[in-house]
């Protein structure tokens, strides 16, 4: 016997499924672009693309560099710190972890100008280095690893802390393999906010343009190589998001306001 | 952890960070703020509150402001109205399309510079130039591919959060509200939202927060530091004035955008807590 | 590891060895399958309607003459150099293998470089490299 097709719930389907492509389409119509040039479908635009205008790969190694090594930074100077704010009890912990959320919010341009002319004053200005520390200092990712952090047992500290009183042992017997999937998740969030950063390189790095990432001179490209560009800036970001998708899900759901 | 030694310890492993934070973002602050109340930057003689008054008596910075506002207000309200009804959507789904998650995760990470090719080639062209400018509602329209991508961008992540707070909700709750005689409208307006209320407060905040980083896109979107009138933001303002060394009047703007994004936070904050107490 | 997961990460290492061999070679695959040819500056002398240019760049198609010009370009990376075909009349030619060439058409010559020789045979708008 055949089940009845339940109309509401094909509707409902549908809707969702519906959203999900419009959602997709962006994406599809960019790969879908790459592929035509001058009215005509093939590998041409990509031959352009990367022989014709073939600085184009400088700066997407650039983009590279900087979203590993933010990456890296980011999470071995957040995790100690997030960590100790869920289990190390310091005076005054909870007030400046306060402190921190609030700063989390803080749009760019409150504090452009200052580290703008601290960058200066330490020569920093145009440099590689001025663009790797305007993110390694994440309060977001201090944010996700003191709610991870909560999730370890107080007592596997305490065991460990019995065999040993290294917290750099502590930190890779015990609380990294709990925190695992918050870490896998914090990076891939790090590398593409990274891989996307354009702001900082107006601000921070306008007059030297050979180490610019490739988001700040995208826009420069000539004519018609556009989508192939934007397909090839896209595949590492969408790659590193499927490989780790489960990770970031989860970590996400697990997301709680307090506590 | 009682041992204070291996307290110290851990604390010194956080060091590194904290450190960064102050250097990054709590003295510039601070600098910020001092900058705001100098009078420029060569005599840097006190000027008191003479900055602001300067700004807020400026027309750009009020359109500016007013823009910011219209830009947050309605983007937010778009985008939690529609997460809302994606996450039913999402819950209530057939096990086998669950693959669907991920196209409205993705866009969260993909690089915007990347993706403003298609917005671009679809609404900077001539074509709807002309339909906007002839249309009713100009200003909705010349904005309609930033809200679009600021709804496009940030629709995952409040997704993935209420689902998961619809997850959370007992079945047995649902159970027992359906035998009352609640069903379908009632049941979600009176059990399901308000149980879902903490973790919408949050998906709130974090849409506001986002509303105001869309400057990148639209930035980017627009190709100018000039673009069109409704959708010269506050960012823009400091932005232009960053470039033409404004630094008194470009700090103030962004103390009073600051601080008046803190104050909205803890009214939202004190909020919460109101409804906490309510529920339990 | 799913299997899924193996192809994905696959994928990634293949697209990047594809970027390392192009970031390496881009440069140099550009004059692959493109005619490289030597290039002189043609004579404009003042008040004459004719030009002065090397006979060897003439080429002949049944009854009509013309030769090659070049433009160049300022490309985002590189200088690209296109091969215009301009048709001209041969008024005479000198003892050291110079010609006096007038111009049929109206048109603006498309710059004053000729093509003096190319290793393979060139079509009009093509893109060239110097030798």
């Amino acid at each position: 016997m055949k089940k009845p097709i339940d109309v509401k719930k094909a509707a409902l389907d549908a809707a969702v499924l519906l959203a999900g492509f419009v959602f997709a389409a962006p994406v599809a119509a960019t790969f879908a672009m790459s592929f035509v040039y001058g009215g005509k479908i093939g590998m041409t635009q990509y031959y352009e693309l990367m022989i014709t205008n073939y600085t184009f790969l400088r700066y997407f190694w650039n983009s590279l560099f900087y979203a590993c090594v933010i990456t890296v930074c980011t999470v071995a100077l957040s995790l100690p710190l997030g960590f100790i704010f869920s289990k190390v009890s310091i005076p005054g912990r909870d007030i400046i972890f306060f402190v921190f959320i609030i700063v989390m919010m803080l749009p760019f341009h409150s504090t452009l100008l200052p580290i703008y002319i601290q960058l200066d004053s330490f020569g920093l200005l145009n440099t590689r280095a001025a663009l790797v520390l305007s993110f390694v200092f994440a309060p977001y990712a201090v944010f996700l690893f003191r709610q991870f952090a909560k999730s370890i047992p107080d007592n596997f500290i305490d065991i460990a802390l019995m065999d040993t009183s290294s917290p750099l042992k502590i930190y890779v017997a015990v609380i990294i393999p709990h925190m695992r999937s918050a870490v896998a998740a914090l990076a891939v969030i790090t590398f593409c906010e990274s891989w996307n950063m354009v702001e900082q390189v107006i601000f921070f790095a306008a007059k030297n343009n050979p180490i610019h990432p490739l988001s700040a001179e995208i826009a420069n490209l000539p004519e018609g190589v556009g989508f192939s560009a934007a397909a090839v800036y896209m595949l590492p970001a969408l790659l590193l998001f499927f490989i780790f998708k489960e990770a970031i899900a989860s970590s996400m759901e697990r997301f709680r306001w307090h506590g | 952890m009682n041992n204070k030694r291996i307290k110290r310890l851990f604390f010194i492993t956080g060091c590194p960070a904290f450190a960064g934070f102050v250097f990054m973002y709590l003295y510039p602050f601070i600098r910020t703020v001092w900058y705001s109340l100098i009078n420029n930057t060569f005599q840097k003689r006190f000027a008191g509150f003479k900055n602001y008054a300067d700004v807020l008596a400026n027309p750009y910075f009020r359109r500016a402001a007013y823009n910011t506002a219209v830009f947050s207000v309605t983007g937010v309200t778009f985008i939690i109205v529609l997460s809302l009804l994606l996450a039913f959507g999402v819950y209530r789904l057939s096990e086998k399309y669950t693959f669907i998650k991920n196209f409205f995760l993705v866009p969260l990470l993909l690089p915007t510079a990347a993706i403003i090719f298609v917005w671009q080639s679809v609404f900077l062209s001539d074509g709807y130039y002309f339909f906007a400018k002839e249309a009713a509602f100009t200003d909705f329209w010349t904005m309609l591919p930033v809200y679009l991508i600021y709804i496009w961008k940030n629709t995952g992540l409040n997704l993935i959060i209420l689902s998961a707070a619809l997850a959370s909700i007992p079945g047995e709750v649902i159970e027992a509200a359906s035998l009352d005689g609640a069903a379908g409208f009632k049941l979600h307006r009176y059990v399901t939202l308000p149980l879902v209320s903490p973790l919408l407060l949050f998906v709130f905040v974090l849409s506001l927060v986002n509303s105001l980083r869309t400057f990148r896109e639209s930035f980017l979107f627009f190709r100018t530091n000039y673009p069109p009138d409704p959708a010269y933001t506050i960012q823009f303002y400091i932005n232009n004035h960053f470039l033409k060394l404004n630094y008194p009047t470009l700090t103030a703007a962004s103390v009073m955008f600051t601080v008046s994004l803190v104050l909205l936070l803890s009214l939202v904050y004190r909020w919460e807590n109101k409804l906490n107490e309510k529920t339990y | 590891m799913g299997r899924q997961k193996i192809i994905y990460i696959s994928f990634l290492v293949f697209i990047f060895a594809v970027l390392v061999i192009f970031t390496n070679f881009g440069k140099e695959l550009y004059g692959i399958g493109k005619p490289a040819v030597t290039i002189t500056r043609a004579r404009f002398p003042n008040d004459a309607d004719f030009f002065i240019a090397p006979a060897s760049a003439l080429q002949t198609d049944g009854e009509i003459i013309y030769l090659f010009f070049v433009k160049a370009e300022s490309g985002y990376s590189r200088q690209i150099l296109t091969a215009h075909r301009f048709e001209v009349i041969l008024l005479g030619t000198d003892f050291e293998g110079l010609a006096r060439l007038k111009k049929i058409s109206p048109d603006k010559l498309p710059g004053d470089t000729v093509i003096t020789s190319a290793d393979k045979e060139i079509k009009d708008g093509e893109r060239v490299v110097l030798k």
